[in-house]
């Protein structure tokens, strides 16, 4: 009888310290930052044509330094 | 160069760790396909708060460091124009040279994106990679982009009269410059001299004991920096300014500039720069740099307008070290006092080589 809450002991400290590890290597590798939707953006950004046609782009200079 | 070369997003980059998160989680905005609508509340470079504060979510080491690094502060040009007569004043609320320098000179403030994903906001800004973010940012994209006018330009050819020897054979800033140069050591750097720079030794040993040419042997090495033999014209700027444009807003229009070759006295040889003779350029400061602002520059005279310049011009044979009289006794490639321009700095007497070696 003894023996039995022994192992029955260590089976629920075993559990509980696999439980803590895993939920701490998934604290530690989920993202930071979440996604968000952002379709409405990619309909112009990812036609070239749409970039040409929207945006003047100032000529390059020669930085300062 | 257009619209598309700049503002186009690759469709590939929405498959990537930082597309995946989508333009709003980062950019802010609102998603609509309506330019104005979409672009309410947006900012353009997600990455410019907080050293980076965004990024740093996920990059922690580099977070660890940026905020004291030289490219995040821009802290050498803040104290360089300080030291003229204004100690703190480009951070004090309400002061002229606050708003002067955070006009001009802190423009070339870097943040994460500005290298990995855009091209500096003085460089026409947008993306140079169609928003693939780069772990070593193209040179001719961003270094140059700040740099251009006087060390990347003269290391590219785009000014001088030669490009440099290891642009040639095809290295880039990143090939000399460490990481820590861009991203901080933790240390706060307050002058370039501050940061760990390469020198060019770490490539070509001590050539001083090493090498079998006869001139590396009989110039000692504290005599003079390698790019007094080995580099050729830089830039030199005069006459910048601040003044109130049209508008009323403030900014530095570009003075004169000319390409020359000048070698000059050390004024103040140290451990690092321990050269009696050093390569040198003038910097465009001058004693009415801020009249447009109302402002004198109490300390002009103290503060030498010619500096210590490492051209990034770097050739094996130049004019003056193809045999020793082109250098010996050549009196138009060392700063004399006739080179000084009306009303120098007297700071810059300090420099003059009277007696050419």
């Amino acid at each position: 009888m003894a023996k039995r809450r022994k192992e029955s002991l260590v089976f629920i400290i075993v559990s509980l310290a696999i439980v803590i590890v895993v939920a701490t290597l998934y604290v530690n590798t989920s993202p930071v930052l979440s996604a968000t939707p952002s379709d409405g953006c990619m309909a112009c950004h990812l036609d070239a044509d749409v970039m040409e046609a929207m945006y003047d782009v100032p000529p390059p200079a020669d930085g300062p330094g | 160069m257009g619209g598309q070369d700049l503002f186009y997003v690759n469709p590939d980059f929405i498959d990537t760790v930082h597309g995946e998160l989508g333009c709003i989680t980062c950019h802010g905005g609102v998603n609509v396909s309506s330019k104005d609508e979409a672009h309410d509340g947006m900012e353009v470079y997600p990455s410019k708060a907080d050293a980076g504060s965004l990024c740093v979510l996920c990059h922690t080491e580099v977070g660890e460091t940026f905020d004291t690094a030289i490219h995040y502060t821009v802290l050498g040009m803040r104290v360089g124009l300080e030291e003229f007569g204004h100690p703190g004043a480009t951070t004090e609320e309400g002061h002229i040279l606050q708003e002067a320098f955070d006009s001009t000179c802190y423009k070339c403030h870097s943040s994460c994106g500005s290298c990995h994903v855009s091209r500096p906001y003085v460089y026409t800004g947008g993306l140079h990679s169609e928003h693939m973010f780069t772990e070593k940012p193209p040179m001719d994209e961003t270094c140059f982009g700040c740099h251009g006018a006087r060390t990347a330009g003269e290391y590219m050819g785009t000014i001088g009269y030669a490009r440099d020897v290891h642009y040639e054979a095809g290295m880039d800033c990143m090939d000399c410059h460490d990481v820590n140069n861009f991203h901080g050591t933790g240390r706060e750097e307050i002058r370039k001299w501050d940061v760990d720079l390469p020198s060019c030794m770490d490539c070509h040993g001590n050539v001083y004991e090493d090498s079998d040419i006869e001139a590396h042997k009989v110039h000692t090495e504290d005599l003079m920096n390698c790019q007094v033999c080995h580099s050729t014209s830089n830039n030199n700027c005069y006459d910048c300014h601040i003044q109130k444009d049209t508008d009323g807003s403030l900014i530095a229009p570009l003075g004169q500039s000319r390409v020359m070759f000048k070698v000059a006295l050390n004024p103040e040889p140290e451990g690092r720069h321990p050269y009696k003779y050093i390569t040198v350029r003038h910097v465009p400061s001058s004693s009415k740099m801020l009249e447009g602002i109302g402002l004198e520059v109490p300390n002009y005279d103290n503060i030498a307008s010619w500096k210590y310049s490492p051209t990034h011009n770097v050739q094996r044979s130049t004019v003056q070290n193809e045999s020793c009289d082109s250098c010996h006794g050549n009196e138009y490639i060392f700063l004399r006092e006739s080179d000084l321009e009306e009303g120098t700095s007297q700071a810059n007497y300090n420099m003059v080589v009277s007696d050419i070696p």
